[in-house]
Order: C-alpha cells, then sequence, then structure tokens
C-alpha cells in the first residue's frame, strides 16, 4: 500500500532495538573542533566519502554549505554556527536527482541544448541513464549505488548547486571501489532531517546514498543578523557567545521568529545525533545512533557505548516548554498583512523544501490575465489590489504545503518585505496536520496522509 | 436592506454521482433556488482547493463540494482522498478566520436528485442567514 516503499527507494535504514551512546571529548572548550575531528576521522577512515556541511567563509563572514571531500579542508567547518540560510533538504534533493526510479524529465531537457558541444556521447549517457533507471530497481543497491555516484559527480559538475573541493575532483567516487563506495555524510538540522524525510516520502530525494548526522539545534539567526554580529568579532566568536548563552538557558531575543517557537531541537530520525543539549558542551559532546548505519559507524571508529545522560531529557522537555511559551504570542492579521506586504514575488515558494513542484500552477496560462480581465476584475468593487492574485497564491500554497511543512521558516527569510510567514505556517501547518493525524517529518513509515485514508473519519467535515 | 440578498453558490460536483443527481433533480421538474452555479468535475478528488480559494475570493458566497457517498467513488477512493482535502483546506480557513462554514461537503447519489434539491435549499438559507461573503471586499483582493 505504501506508494513510497513499494517504488523502492526508501531509505534501507533499520531503527536500532536498542540506541547506542558514545561520547566525544571536548579540547580547549571548542565543541566545534570536536564535531570537526569526528568529521575528519570518518573521511580520512574512508567510512564516507564526502561530507555536506556548513562552512565559514571568512571573507564574508557567514556561513555556507559545502561538500567536503578532502579531509584537510574541514578546518574551517562549523555546523554549531547560529545562522541558516538555506533548507538543505532542497539541496539533498538536487543531489539525488538521478538515485530516483525515473529521472526527472525537465532537467535533461533542460540541460540537452548546453550539452550541444559534446554530442555522441554524452547523449549516450543519457539514454543509458534513462534505459538504466527501470532495472536499477532490481538490481542489488551496492550496483546502483556505485552507478549512480559516478552521475551524481557528474551532475554536481554541471548544476554546482554545491562546492566541490577541485582537488579531489579526478578521483572515482568512493575511491577504494570495492562494495560501493560509502555514503555521503549530510550535517543537518533537525527542521532539515525533516523536510528531508517529506522530500522522500514526496518521491523527490532518497536517503539510500547518505549517512545523516542530525545536530541539536537551539535556534539561528536570520543570514543579515548573523552577517552584523559577526562583522564585529568574527564567526567563531559569534558561535561561541551563542553557544554561551543557550546553554545558560537564554535564548536570544534576534533568534528567527520560527526557531523561537519550534518544537523541535533534536534530530530524530537521522543514523548519528550530535547531542548537544544538557551536555556540558566544552567537556565532551554525546553521539547517538538512531540507526543500524549509525551504530555500523560507532563500531567502525571504535567509540565505547556509554550510559545515557538523565540530563538531556530534562533540558529538552525545558527548552521545548520555553519555546511553547512563545509560540502565537503575536496575533496578524493575514489579510492586512498579505495585502499591504506581499508583492507575489513568489520568493517564499522558490525556497520552500517542501515546494517541489517542476513547474508551479501559478506559473501557467490560468494566470496570465488578458488586459479585459484587469479591468473586469477592478470592476468588482471599483479597484483591484495589484498585482492579482496574492492571497489566492498564498492560500492554494499552504493548501500544497500544510501537511508535509516543517515550519523551517525560510519563507520568512525569504521574504523582502518580512511578512511573518513562519508564524502563520506554523499555525496552519499544525493545524492541518493535527486534523489529519499527521507530524510531518516524523517518520518514513507514516504515510503521506493526502495519498491515504481511514473510512471512519473526518465526518466532522462533512455536512 | 430593501432587497433580498440573492448568494451565489459555486457547486463542484462529481461526474458519476452528484452531478448526475443534480440531473435527476432537473429532469423530474424538482423546485429548487436558482441561486446555484455547477462546474462538473470527474471526481471530488481532482478537486485543487485552489478551486475552492478562487470561487471564495471571486465573490461566491458559497461552495458546495458534491462527491459519491463512501464506497461508492467511482475510481474507488476519490472521495475519501477529497475529505482529507477538504479538512485540511477548512483549518487553514479556520485558522485564518476567513468563511470555514462557506464550504460544504456532502455525499449526493446519483438517485438522490431530493436530496440535491434539498441541499441546495439548505445552502442557501444558511448564506443568506450568514450574509453576503465579505473577504472578495477585502483589501487583499
Amino acid at each position: 500500500m505504501n506508494p513510497v516503499r513499494s517504488r523502492g527507494f526508501t531509505s534501507n535504514r533499520v531503527n536500532c532495538g536498542e540506541i547506542a551512546v558514545a561520547i566525544i571529548k571536548v579540547k580547549d572548550n571548542n565543541p566545534v573542533a570536536a564535531i570537526q575531528e569526528l568529521l575528519r576521522s570518518m573521511l580520512s577512515q574512508g567510512l564516507v566519502s564526502a561530507v555536506l556541511v556548513p562552512q565559514e567563509i571568512p571573507s564574508s563572514k557567514t556561513v555556507v554549505q559545502t561538500l567536503v571531500r578532502d579531509p584537510a579542508k574541514l578546518g574551517a567547518v562549523n555546523p554549531l554556527a547560529p545562522v541558516f540560510g538555506v533548507n538543505s533538504a532542497r539541496i539533498v534533493a538536487k543531489m539525488c536527482i538521478d538515485q530516483m526510479v525515473q529521472a526527472p524529465v525537465g532537467v535533461d531537457e533542460v540541460q540537452e541544448p548546453e550539452q550541444e558541444q559534446e554530442p555522441g556521447q554524452e547523449q549516450g549517457q543519457e539514454q543509458e541513464r534513462q534505459a538504466g533507471s527501470p532495472d536499477a530497481e532490481d538490481k542489488a543497491s551496492a550496483q546502483e549505488e556505485g552507478q549512480a555516484s559516478e552521475q551524481g559527480q557528474d551532475d554536481s559538475k554541471q548544476q554546482g548547486p554545491v562546492e566541490t573541493p577541485s582537488a579531489s575532483e579526478q578521483q572515482p567516487a568512493g575511491g577504494d571501489g570495492q562494495s560501493g563506495p560509502a555514503p555521503i555524510a549530510l550535517v543537518l538540522r533537525p527542521c532539515e532531517i525533516r523536510a528531508l524525510v517529506e522530500l522522500v516520502k514526496l518521491q523527490q530525494a532518497s536517503m539510500d546514498p547518505f549517512l545523516i548526522i542530525g545536530v541539536d539545534c537551539w535556534g539561528t539567526y536570520s543570514v543579515e543578523e548573523y552577517a552584523a554580529k559577526a562583522k564585529g568579532s568574527g564567526d567563531s566568536s559569534v558561535t561561541a557567545d551563542f553557544l554561551k548563552q543557550v546553554t545558560a538557558g537564554n535564548l536570544p531575543e534576534e533568534v528567527r521568529g520560527a526557531c523561537r517557537i519550534c518544537q523541535y531541537p533534536a534530530p530524530t530520525y537521522a543514523d548519528v545525533a550530535i547531542q548537544l543539549i544538557g551536555d556540558d558542551i566544552n567537556q565532551q559532546i554525546h553521539l547517538q545512533a538512531q540507526s543500524e548505519k549509525g551504530k555500523e559507524l560507532f563500531a567502525a571508529l571504535g567509540l565505547e557505548d556509554t550510559p545515557e545522560s538523565g540530563e538531556r531529557e530534562k533540558a529538552l522537555a525545558k527548552l521545548k516548554d520555553d519555546k511553547k511559551q512563545l509560540a502565537g504570542q503575536d496575533q496578524v492579521d493575514f489579510l492586512e498583512i498579505i495585502s499591504s506586504l506581499c508583492i507575489n514575488c513568489h520568493n517564499c515558494r522558490a525556497v520552500c523544501p517542501i515546494c517541489y513542484c517542476k513547474r508551479c500552477v501559478f506559473e501557467g496560462e490560468v494566470f496570465k490575465y488578458p488586459l479585459e480581465k484587469y479591468l473586469n476584475l477592478s470592476g468588482k468593487k471599483g479597484f483591484l489590489c495589484m498585482p492579482p492574485d496574492k492571497l489566492l497564491f498564498h492560500l492554494t500554497r499552504m493548501s500544497h504545503v500544510a501537511t508535509s511543512c516543517v515550519a523551517c521558516g525560510q519563507c520568512e527569510a525569504a521574504c523582502p518585505n518580512g511578512i511573518p510567514l513562519g508564524q502563520i505556517y506554523h499555525k496552519i501547518s499544525t493545524a492541518a496536520q493535527e486534523a489529519l493525524g499527521y507530524e510531518a517529518g516524523r517518520s518514513l513509515d507514516d504515510e503521506l496522509p493526502l495519498t491515504t485514508f481511514r473510512e471512519d473519519e473526518l465526518s466532522v467535515v462533512e455536512n | 436592506m430593501s432587497e433580498e440578498f440573492e448568494p451565489k453558490i459555486v457547486a463542484f460536483l462529481c461526474n458519476w454521482c452528484s452531478y448526475a443527481g443534480a440531473d435527476l433533480a432537473g429532469t423530474s421538474r424538482m423546485q429548487y433556488p436558482p441561486n446555484v452555479r455547477i462546474i462538473r468535475l470527474m471526481c471530488s478528488g481532482g478537486l485543487d482547493p485552489l478551486y475552492v480559494f478562487r470561487a471564495l475570493l471571486g465573490g461566491c458566497d458559497g461552495v458546495l463540494i458534491g462527491g459519491c457517498h463512501p464506497g461508492d467513488c467511482h475510481y474507488t477512493n476519490g472521495n475519501y482522498k477529497a475529505r482529507r482535502r477538504v479538512a485540511v483546506l477548512k483549518s487553514i480557513l479556520r485558522e485564518l478566520g476567513i468563511g470555514e462554514e462557506r464550504v460544504w461537503l456532502r455525499w449526493i447519489s446519483a438517485s438522490e436528485g431530493g436530496r440535491f434539491a434539498e441541499t441546495i435549499r439548505e445552502i442557501v438559507a444558511d448564506i443568506k442567514k450568514r450574509g453576503p461573503n465579505t473577504l472578495a471586499q477585502s483589501w487583499a483582493i
């Protein structure tokens, strides 16, 4: 029944019976360096073939996602920087575009004209990819990954959604050529993992080629806010200052609206969770294996099983409780706000990890009006708020994404006029998901709520 | 209000049941208010919430979504999925406080001409009580 599973590209993750917990030591009061060291040993031992992780760019005083293959290039990596420029689930979906059973047609069509200069070979590859795709369903996953990751590298060169260190570009993915390439580690925030879970269920991404490393998240600043803080003091001190405040139980005022009310500070569907909340992170960091893949990694790294500290549960509960108090504090008049601030730029749609349609209905012919229609519309009540269909766009987008929205607040960050979309989407997605008894991003095993049903339900919506 | 308010109702009816039910009401010469504009869908499951929003923002005072009775869907389960979609749609309208009560979902079979006529009478009476849809008059539209 599950449409995702029957297509054969869900994660091969198996939830482990008992949860394994390990500790890594922190030196010089620097938890970021400890995480760098962890990633470095994973990469240099070949346990992962690359790491997708945020990295500081000193010149521009910000942090961006990078795909790192060279262990020596992990020095500026900082997954604890409190800034969130893009929901990486979008990046991941783009990375595994050829991992899906059916390669999206649109992408090939767009690329074909660019490849005119190098005909024969490239076209052959395209055909091979399309022909090979249905077979891949039945093949052993190792073969599938091997075939796929070569193409994956191909794609990343053409599209360049993520940076690849030039030194390692010549090497084939995986390097050793043994039983398929090692997975690519993704260092993600809880809301990014939850968005990725939804994208996998929506058949837009796959978790198979990846090892997901979730990191606890207290919240993030907007990119502007972070840049302003970093301008004065530098990246690492912004992070250190932020960590000092949140571990003392104070959430800085400037944290983004969506993060201030977020109920998911801890990763729940990772392979390995880096647990910071409730720990003295200047001394040690707890790691939790949340899947068999994670447990295998622990074994390979020689990490010893340690008992979980009771402090974490208490600290998490308090953090969630504090944030719950902040939810719904500011009431917004939605109609007023949309009519006065929205300019119909559709930025919110462009950055949303859940809005995945190749072509949005609002880009279609239906919404291209002849001049006469504008006159008709403005004649209805004497004037027409321009550009038209602002409210219709937002209501429709809401109804399309509400059941999978993870309230990451990227829509708010992208809005040029600061519409508090994070808060609005938090509200409507909570309501929609409650109505259908669904929780976005919780698990791959929950079926998408709009593709399934129960016979005896929701009689309350019937008239 | 010297002139009586005559609501405009848009009805999205599925081809196999509700539309045939409306047809039966007509061929049986049943009387019902002429306030309804019918749009035929192949299945209530083919209803994008966009249609309903567009009707409401375009100035219609009520929306009826008609489908086959549970278990009777021509496409096995489209009406169950429509019900879920309407649940999402209504929860959005409720949270934003804009006209959840103007959207009706009702199952009407091909043999229920009387039920269709009765439904339209009910909606028109209900919407007349509520008054015109002010949403279309808002600045945002």
